[in-house]
């Protein structure tokens, strides 16, 4: 091979692996390459000579090396390609039989009832399961006698204690415990025995309750938080308040919301009134505040069921499989 | 309570009111309107009259009927049992369109039609074929109830076969709106309009009542009694009364009574009817006394108790049966029967004989003066005869068992009545009824527990004018009344109008308040003070006690959506507490829990004892039981949330689920009944699903189910349990314990270089145990059928938030592997418990690193060496490791394996 008819170009061009490359390049410029041994004849030139062909050899030689890096460059990236190639998977394999949920649907309903009134700077209360007659019934306006007790049919240990009914005794828990103002919510688990396709002899509630001093809480501030809360729960609906009676309130009203499945068109969900029942609220009645030794103030109280609103929001239909834990409807969440 | 326009209407004028806005102001005052559907029967469905029935030539069951249409007569092929000659009913032509008998079905239209050789040209309905209400097993028999019966006349140009009807719902303080009138009021008071109420049939010719009745009270009574008496010949039922009836489920098949109920339905009122015992002496006495128990009781002349007022009525139904129409061309007996009651005599002379009797002198009140007023007119009664109220001379039981005897006279068909109205406030019969269980009426305690209708004279009145259109009677003139107290003792409040308007949040004006309160016929009065006045309200409503109850009977009148939403700008209490931060700690707990795959359950409170015993658990102690439990499955509160949890696996396998994890954070009792919370976490199956890249999945061991539950809790280290539980495999099992958690210091300030090393020394760590992990027993695992199972409970649930920092070295750590012929029954705890207590410098971690079981058991233990401020060489390293060596000799007696 001549050096000097430069068909070496050819040869970096036809060179097919890395190692063909390496082998011209040793061929060209190794120790005993054919462009090295050019390089050693410069010696015998003279000076004139020597630099016109140092000149020439030079070129080539840069010539050489840019193609050759360029082609090696080349070779490289399809080796890269071709190995990486072999690595090749079906990513779309990937299948999990595992389903990360956000929570049984009754405590993801929970938790953000509770993220927007703790947001509304309400206190977090709790309290026991197991109740008296005082905190249950009595303190709540609800002597022995009233008919509104038929309403709860209640759970009864032997030593008369009983299984709490609503949350409402931990609001009389509260207002015995602190001074007002008081802004609380209280949420949990509550018992009435009942057991058909709309009651479970478990349920939750949600309760709220704000008192500050006589003429302060109004019904109307009690308007404004419940429609908020209604509008953060279900977007954009319309609510309803109609007149309504519960012991502990006065005045009482239920609080409707447009049904979230017909739009207020009216479907079977709503049996056809376009508009579905949510809350309940009122202003505090005076005898509750006379139970727990409050004088001169107001206030509102309100109170949902969970399940009602996780149902409503949801669109799970049947009350008894949020308590059956099937994991076709947990893995769903 | 299923009411409708047409009833509504014959109290309050509705002429003109759109059936949208009275369900609106119903809902919005406080009566839930549950449903509201229209009710029209179909066009081409006439008033026909059956002028022959024959049998059907072909089929026994059907009769073949000759229907007067007016026009025409048409033949009716007829299968109901019923269908009698001169009947009246609803014949639906041909082209008639029924309504559909469900959702899915389409209108049904009449068409000409051959059934077995004999053509029908229409049908004769039932109540409902035509959309009603079924009020019996055969056609619907029509009567001047609706109206006028005109022959071809179409059923829905009748107001009662084309109206609306409406369920509602009412809260159990608005007792006083049990009735159709009562919802009529409530209507009335927002149109501004008034009710009309019943009044007395003028009636100038018939007898006086003192004649026939005498009451008295035999001690102070809190109720108040009316009292009416009528002589009953012929009773026909109302088709319009027993439909309403039959949609609120309270028909009967005894006309009387059903009209009696019909009343109440309609008025609110308590009526009692007691058939007089024939052979008691004339005038009957009707006593009212309390009994043993305090219940104010009414008895008659041999002390056989009749009533108990509001709870219970002891008459005998069965006599009403005996006067009670049984064919449908009594109706036309019956017009003129009554023309010839109408129709006495003028002889005056024998009424004298018998005066209104006088009061009882052991009552302290008695007052009759509607009979006292109307006396004059009793005097003018001539064909008054003795005998005939006497009905029958013969013994008790013979006149009630000859009602169907038909060679009796005439008059021994009839039968005399009283009528008693009675009222008692529901508070005492509420208080009563809690402190003695007695028998009693639900329908009637219902009501009387809530407050029934005190407008006595309404109820009365509407049940005569029942009497009037649809029985042959002659009605006794005047009233008796019992009323002890004089003007019950009213109650009167005293309101503040400024109180209202804030208490509701908007500024009314004196004036509003007061028109509202009166629409609602509270009267008013003012009290000296600009702002304060005195409302009476009215007797029927047993409800209102306080300035709150005005505030609410404004507003629910005024309208709530009168009423602009104002956000409360007030003091603003601490809202994060140690209450909210432990429930976002559960919650953070539970999102780590579905992070890793869990599912979150909940379960009832409720379980088995007899399972929790079985699975190992602590049960209440039997003072502490539930006493009403729901069912035996569910006959205690949980002290654990293990079994419930297992249930639940077992319920998804057998869903065909192969993989289940599941968890739950949910309060438990322990024997005492003291509440905890516990955080139960369970996987049962398969860890790894049947899937690519693991076609044969991968089952759940011991350390790889530990390690998921560590992701959740955080780290914990486990160690064997002094004693097994019964609910877990007795060798795969572990306590859990975490390093003591001290929430109350979180001194960030106080830290040096020396906690570093602190921290490190495990010896000085307190260790807290908060749980258990461990395989399901095999026995249990076994009787549940399901695949390999492990749980853990946690009782001592534990904060997520790290106490505090600590220093972090910025040098390599060095790890050394020492392996060591140890004896296998040491547990490994011991074995790290050992090496890390020895305060060996500079050792941070020790862990196992293998098993080899080949030769005697040996044990590779992975040392890693933390530096502090300096690299540590092979030579310091070294040392170290011959310390831990020493440590594991001198205290196992294990030995390098060379």
């Amino acid at each position: 091979m001549s050096i000097l008819d430069k068909s070496f170009l050819d040869k970096i061009q036809s060179s097919k692996t890395l190692q063909e490359l390496e082998n011209l390049r040793v061929e060209i410029l190794g120790k005993k390459g054919i462009l090295t041994a050019q390089f050693a004849l410069l010696r015998e030139l003279s000076q004139e000579e020597k630099k016109q062909k140092a000149k020439e050899l030079n070129e080539l030689k840069n010539t050489f090396e840019s193609l050759y890096l360029a082609k090696k460059a080349t070779l490289e990236s399809a080796k890269l390609h071709s190995a990486l190639e072999k690595e090749k998977i079906d990513v779309s394999l990937f299948n999990t039989t595992q389903n990360r949920s956000v929570g049984h649907p009754i405590n993801y309903t929970k938790d953000k009832i509770i993220h927007y009134f703790v947001s509304m700077g309400y206190e977090l209360c709790e309290g026991p399961l197991v109740e008296d007659d005082f905190h249950n019934f009595t303190a709540l306006n609800l002597p022995k006698y009233h008919p509104a007790r038929e309403m709860q049919d209640t759970f009864y240990f032997n030593d008369s204690k009983l299984l709490r009914t609503h949350t409402s005794p931990v609001q009389v828990r509260t207002m015995l415990a602190q001074k007002p103002p008081i802004k609380m919510i209280c949420p949990g688990a509550t018992f009435r025995r009942d057991y058909d396709l709309t009651h479970s002899p478990m349920f939750h509630q949600v309760e709220g309750l704000l008192v500050d001093e006589v003429g302060k809480v109004s019904f109307a501030h009690l308007k404004y938080v419940l429609e908020n809360f209604l509008k953060f729960m279900f977007g954009e609906v319309k609510v309803r308040f109609r007149s309504s009676f519960f012991p502990f309130t006065e005045p009482s009203a239920e609080v409707d919301i447009s049904c979230v499945f017909c739009g207020g068109e009216g479907c079977r969900v709503c049996s056809h009134s376009g508009w579905l029942e949510v809350l309940g609220c009122g202003l505090v009645n005076d005898n509750v505040f006379k139970a727990v030794g409050y004088e001169n103030v107001s206030g509102y109280a309100f109170g949902m069921g969970i399940e009602r609103l996780c149902m409503l929001s949801l669109g799970i239909s049947d009350m008894r499989s949020l308590y059956e834990n099937d994991l076709a409807l947990l893995e769903q969440f | 309570m299923i009411i409708s326009t047409y009833l509504l209407s014959q109290f309050i004028d509705l002429e003109g009111r759109d059936i949208e806005q009275i369900a609106k102001i119903l809902n919005d005052i406080g009566i839930e309107v549950e449903k509201l559907w229209r009710l029209q029967v179909s066009k081409r469905v006439v008033v026909g009259k059956v002028v022959a029935k024959t049998p059907h030539p072909n089929a026994d069951k059907l009769s073949v009927c000759q229907v007067d249409i007016g026009s025409q007569t048409l033949q009716i092929v007829c299968g109901a049992k019923n269908v009698e000659q001169n009947q009246f009913v609803a014949l639906a032509l041909e082209g008639a369109k029924l309504p559909p008998k469900d959702e899915k079905s389409a209108f049904f239209e009449i068409k000409q039609s051959n059934l077995r050789g004999v053509t029908s040209y229409g049908m004769i309905c039932s109540s409902s074929e035509l959309g009603l209400c079924k009020i019996n097993d055969g056609i619907m028999v029509l009567d001047s109830s609706v109206g006028e019966l005109e022959l071809g006349r179409e059923l829905s140009d009748y107001p009662f076969f084309n109206q609306y009807f409406l369920e509602i719902s009412l809260t159990p303080n608005r007792g006083d709106c049990l009735s159709v009138l009562g919802v009529a009021r409530e209507l009335a008071s927002v149109f501004d309009s008034y009710v009309s109420l019943p009044k007395e049939r003028e009636n100038a010719i018939a007898l006086g009542l003192g004649r026939v009745l005498n009451t008295t009270a035999k001690c102070n009574i809190d109720s108040i009694l009316l009292y009416k008496v009528a002589k009953i010949t012929h009773i026909c039922p109302s088709v319009i009364e027993e439909i309403i009836l039959a949609y609120n489920g309270l028909l009967t098949k005894n006309t009387l009574e059903n009209h009696k109920i019909f009343t109440t339905f309609m008025t609110g009122v308590l009526l009692d009817i007691y058939a007089l015992p024939c052979d008691s002496a004339l005038p009957a006495m009707l006593k009212v006394q309390k009994d043993e128990k305090g219940f104010e009781c009414v008895y008659d002349r041999d002390d056989n108790k009749l009533c108990v007022i509001g709870v219970k009525s002891y008459a005998k139904t069965d006599d009403f049966k005996k006067i009670q129409s049984q064919e449908s061309n009594k109706e036309s007996n019956k017009q003129s029967n009554e023309k010839s009651t109408q129709n006495p005599n003028d002889e005056d002379s024998k009424s004298t004989q018998n005066p209104p009797t006088q009061s009882s002198p052991n009552a302290s009140k008695n007052i009759n003066k509607n009979d006292s007023k109307i006396a004059n007119q009793d005097f003018t009664i001539t064909k008054y005869q003795r005998e005939e109220y006497e009905l029958d001379s013969s013994d008790e039981e013979d006149f009630f068992e000859d009602d169907l005897d038909s060679s009796q006279k005439e008059a021994d068909d009839s039968l005399i009545v009283v009528i008693q109205a009675s009222f008692l406030s529901p508070h005492i019969i509420s208080q009563n009824l809690f402190t003695h269980k007695i028998a009693q009426d639900k329908t009637t305690t219902y009501r009387s527990m809530r407050g029934a209708n005190p407008q006595l004279f309404v109820g009365m009145n509407f049940f005569c004018e029942i009497l009037h259109t649809r029985a042959d009677c002659l009605i006794y003139s005047g009233y008796q009344e019992l009323e002890m107290q004089e003007a019950k003792d009213r109650i009167v409040i005293s309101a503040s109008f400024e109180a209202i308007s804030q208490a509701i949040g908007k500024n009314v004006s004196k004036e509003q308040i007061a028109q509202i309160l009166k629409q609602l016929d509270f009267r008013l009065e003012a009290n000296g003070e600009a702002d304060i006045f005195r409302i009476i309200p009215p007797a029927y409503r047993h409800d209102i006690h306080t300035q709150q109850d005005i505030t609410e009977e404004f507003l629910r009148v005024y309208g709530i959506e009168n009423i602009e939403p104002k956000p409360y700008i007030g003091i603003q209490p601490k809202a994060y507490t140690p209450t909210l931060h432990s429930y976002l700690n559960k919650r953070d707990l539970a999102k780590r829990a579905l992070a890793n795959g869990f599912y979150e359950c909940i379960h009832f409170l409720f379980a088995q004892k007899s399972v929790l015993q079985e699975w190992g658990y602590e049960v209440l102690d039997s003072a502490l039981e539930l006493s009403n439990p729901i069912t035996t499955e569910l006959d205690t509160v949980r002290s654990s949330l293990i079994p419930s949890l297992f249930e639940s696996i077992k319920r998804n396998q057998n869903l065909g689920y192969k993989n289940i994890r599941l968890f739950e954070i949910g309060a438990v009792y322990d024997a005492k009944r003291e509440q905890k919370e516990h955080f139960g976490i369970v996987a049962s199956g398969l860890e790894r699903g049947e899937s690519y890249p693991y076609p044969k999945g991968k089952k759940w061991d011991f350390y790889s189910f530990c390690e998921v539950v560590a992701n959740i809790l955080g780290d914990f280290r486990l160690q064997k349990p002094s004693e097994i539980p019964t609910q877990a495999h007795p060798h795969i099992c572990a306590e859990i314990f975490i390093p003591k958690q001290n929430f109350d210091k979180q001194d960030f300030n106080t830290l040096d270089s020396s906690d570093f090393k602190k921290e490190q020394n495990h010896a000085q760590k307190q260790w807290q145990k908060i749980g258990i992990v461990a395989k399901l027993n095999p026995t249990l695992q076994a009787k549940l059928e399901i695949a390999d199972s492990f749980f853990a409970e946690i009782y001592e649930i534990p904060q997520l938030n790290p106490a505090k920092a600590l220093p972090t070295s910025r040098l390599h750590e060095n790890e050394r592997d020492i392996t060591v012929l140890i004896n296998k029954d040491i547990p490994f705890s011991d074995i790290k418990e050992a090496i890390l207590s020895a305060d060996i410098e500079h050792l941070s971690r020790a862990y196992p690193l293998d098993i080899y079981e080949k030769d005697g058991f040996a044990l590779t233990i992975r040392l890693v060496f933390t530096p502090i401020d300096s690299s540590l060489s092979e030579d310091e390293l070294g040392k170290r490791v011959q310390a831990v060596l020493e440590v594991l000799d001198s205290s196992f007696g294990a030995k390098l394996k060379q």
